[in-house]
């Protein structure tokens, strides 16, 4: 297993989350731990988004990642919704390309035009800037 | 790809990934002409068909391929759309 | 209109390189077709029945003349020298090529464009009336709310992957001429101070199961709406369903959840938000709405246009009052005799680029009823623009009439298509269009009802809203035509009913004559086919359809 981080570090993923939560529904509580693994049932289901942006809302701080079958065209997704890493399986690695995945947050659109307090992108948000004073 | 009765007639189709016109698996290669599509009857004739059809998929060459069953008797498709995709559009297009 | 600056201009010229980018790994087979899909659909890019398919954004309808050149650029350099305006006020190109489409959206962000979100399980290019700005009796230009709404959800990291397509639709009038019901939410922005203040409505949509949007939230003040749009997204982006893509839109989770349900639910989450992100929501509608200033053009002194014959019929049918002395609003049909309706040829495209130029500010509009708009034409020009159109063939003056008819692609083109639908329109609109002829020339009314075709079950031709739907099926290998009676788009917006069994597509165009012939013999004085229909319901029409002793199944 790897890791993509949000500050665009790379390597191996050393231990597993303390939990993991299903990205399949609005969360009832904030778990107590210093990581929590939130798991994606397919790539067209972006429910785990909203799960860390809920998370987030909620005011919690420790380390969010994501896991199952995302594409690196989902990296920015995920950091941009709050999550700090994606966990990546050797199979996806092989199949996508290393490269394409240490690329991922650099090849994407950088610059969105809401950037989310709680998001951890490297966007700063167009209106923001625009209206920076 | 969905099979359709061993007992029909079929060819294999797809769309060619990089320019999207319709192809026709003609036995070793892909054409776009219909008429170079190759008949086949049976199962184990179907099922040779549909190993080619998700090899060629996987070989990133063309996208979705699939069974079209054919009338025994005149070998036009028997679906309504895939006699529409056979000929093309119906109507006189504007810039012609 | 609204122009681009450096943040938006890099922003679609970033999508366009990603997109370059994408499908570059997609012919190294680094992604597969099931995980490129989404990708190239988000971007516009459709495999149909015979080629692929790319859908620009023309957002909330609004171009420029040097866009529509950029349009006929495309349709002549990349496809067939002609586009399709469509029923959301975009264009498709249909006989594009995947190794061409990152070249064809180089060209397209260099003009200001883009085809974000034209298509996917994303929030759809936010569409509205196509007199915006313009129209005499609006309260509130929806334009900048709806440009507002295109940079909020454009690229919005959270709902690129809902359970289905989300559509949503800005008015500002009384009059709606956007079908805002029909949307996943629509919404109705009147005069607020400083900003507007907004209607919310949710829940509405064609297709499979056509509903009327329910109103969620009344007088909302500027300041709540994008934390109650971004709550209300986040909800049905996490309960909608995702087993059953008929059931995945929005509409079907608050029937499921019911509407108060869901009102909590999204009440519950925007009461955790932290509001920071759109603290300069304020600025930029403010920064937006300088850039739709109607004072750019002035006031002129008015003229005074009156004819006979066939440009004072076109000036009855195709000139709208306008909101600024001495101006009007031009529509121009593309649903001329036979023709396919929303179709325009690249030198179509340019001579209309030309007209805009010359006699309306260098703007245009596309409506949802694929037809195209010169919105700010001097009156005192009305009579040159007229001749001009008459020599381009494009002064069919039947805008709002039955020949007016709004048809998807269908089968001609469209790979989920179950019937061909051009082919309906054209015969329908050649015998409206003799029918409407023949009132004016006996000095009639030429009005009628409004008349919407769809290939298939999904209604991208709006048949559920028509005063007389028809809906193309596949039935025992071959077409067959459903009729739908008494829907309407507009502020009392209504589903329509099936009348019964379905026609042969040759039997079409004298079915709906026959319907015709009997609202003119049922209809009290002025009374609309809508008004006619609700006050007398299905059966007269059906008894001329089926006949007396019909006893076939409704």
């Amino acid at each position: 297993m790897w890791l993509l981080k949000s500050d665009g570090s790379f390597g191996a993923m050393d231990a597993p989350a303390e939990v993991e939560i299903p990205g399949d529904a609005a969360i009832d509580r904030v778990p107590v731990a210093h990581s929590i693994a939130v798991l994606f049932g397919g790539t067209a289901d972006g429910r785990g988004f909203s799960v860390a942006r809920q998370l987030r809302a909620r005011g919690y701080g420790g380390t969010l990642i994501a896991t199952g079958p995302l594409i690196p065209d989902q990296a920015r997704h995920a950091f941009q919704s709050g999550f700090d890493a994606i966990a990546i399986t050797d199979e996806r690695l092989e199949r996508h390309g290393e490269g394409a995945w240490r690329d991922a947050a650099a090849v994407a659109v950088r610059e969105l035009y809401v950037a989310d307090t709680t998001s951890r992108g490297a966007e700063r948000g167009i209106w923001a800037l625009r209206h920076a004073s | 790809m969905a099979r359709i009765k061993p007992t029909s007639t079929v060819f294999l189709t797809a769309n060619d990934l990089l320019s999207g016109a319709i192809v026709y698996w003609t036995g070793d290669s892909w054409s776009t002409d219909v008429k170079r599509a190759r008949h086949v009857s049976g199962e184990a004739a179907q099922a040779g068909l549909e190993a080619v059809g998700k090899a060629e998929e996987a070989a990133n060459t063309v996208v979705g391929a699939y069974f079209v069953a054919l009338d025994p008797i005149n070998t036009i498709p028997l679906e309504l759309r895939e006699r529409q995709r056979r000929a093309g559009p119906s109507i006189a297009l504007p810039a012609s | 209109m609204y122009q681009y600056d450096g943040y938006d201009q890099a922003f679609v010229r970033d999508r366009a390189a990603e997109f370059r980018e994408q499908v570059g790994r997609r012919l190294a087979g680094q992604l597969s077709e099931d995980e490129f899909k989404p990708l190239r659909l988000k971007n516009g890019l459709y495999l149909q029945l015979h080629a692929y398919m790319l859908r620009v954004a023309i957002p909330y309808g609004v171009l420029s003349a040097d866009q529509m050149r950029t349009l006929a650029h495309l349709a002549d350099r990349y496809d067939r020298g002609y586009g399709h305006f469509t029923t959301r006020q975009n264009i498709q190109f249909n006989w594009t090529k995947l190794e061409d489409v990152p070249d064809m959206l180089d060209v397209l962000a260099d003009a200001g464009m883009h085809a974000i979100q034209t298509s996917g399980n994303c929030i759809r290019n936010v569409t509205t009336d196509a007199f915006a700005g313009v129209a005499g009796d609006e309260e509130v230009d929806p334009r900048p709310t709806a440009e507002l709404l295109r940079q909020w959800s454009s690229l919005h990291p959270e709902f690129a992957y809902l359970p289905r397509k989300f559509k949503i639709a800005v008015i500002g009038a009384e009059d709606d001429r956007a079908a805002m019901k029909f949307h996943d939410i629509g919404l109705r922005a009147r005069p607020g101070g400083d900003r507007p203040r907004y209607d919310i409505w949710v829940g509405g949509g064609q297709g499979r199961t056509p509903r009327v949007a329910q109103l969620f939230a009344d007088d909302v003040a500027f300041d709540d709406l994008l934390p109650t749009l971004d709550s209300m997204l986040r909800v049905y982006n996490l309960a909608g369903r995702r087993d059953n893509k008929y059931k995945a839109r929005i509409k079907i989770l608050v029937a499921e959840m019911g509407l108060d349900a869901y009102r909590e639910a999204v009440a519950a989450d925007r009461a955790t938000r932290d509001r920071a992100a759109f603290e300069a929501a304020r600025a930029e509608y403010d920064r937006i709405a300088a850039h739709f200033s109607a004072a750019a053009v002035g006031a002129v002194s008015p003229t005074r246009v009156q004819a006979d014959g066939a440009f004072g019929a076109w000036l009855d049918r195709n000139v709208t009052a306008h909101k600024v002395e001495g101006h009007a609003v031009v529509s121009i049909s593309l649903k001329g005799d036979g023709e396919i309706p929303g179709d325009a040829t690249g030198a179509q495209m340019r001579a209309i680029a030309d007209l805009a130029e010359r006699y309306s500010a260098g703007e245009l509009r596309v409506t949802h009823r694929q037809n195209l708009v010169l919105p700010w034409v001097p009156q005192s020009a009305l009579r040159d623009v007229y001749a001009a159109l008459v020599e381009l063939g494009l002064a069919t003056g039947n805008v709002g009439l039955t020949s007016d008819i709004i048809s998807c692609p269908g089968l001609d083109y469209c790979a989920l298509a179950t019937a061909r639908s051009i082919p309906i329109a054209q015969a329908l609109s050649t015998v409206m269009r003799a029918r409407e002829e023949r009132a004016l020339a006996a000095g009639r009314d030429p009005q009628g009802p409004s008349v919407n075709i769809s290939g298939c079950i999904n209604a991208c031709g709006h048949h559920h809203a028509a005063n007389i739907g028809i809906l193309g099926l596949t039935k025992a290998d071959e077409e067959s035509y459903q009729i739908t009676l008494g829907g309407r788009a507009d502020q009392n917006a209504a589903i329509g009913e099936v009348l019964g069994p379905g026609f042969k597509a040759e039997e079409v165009p004298g079915v709906v004559e026959q319907l015709i012939a009997v609202w003119e013999a049922e209809r009290a004085g002025g009374e609309s086919f809508a008004d006619t229909y609700a006050r007398l319901g299905k059966a007269p029409f059906k008894t001329a359809i089926y006949g007396e002793t019909a006893h076939v199944a409704a």
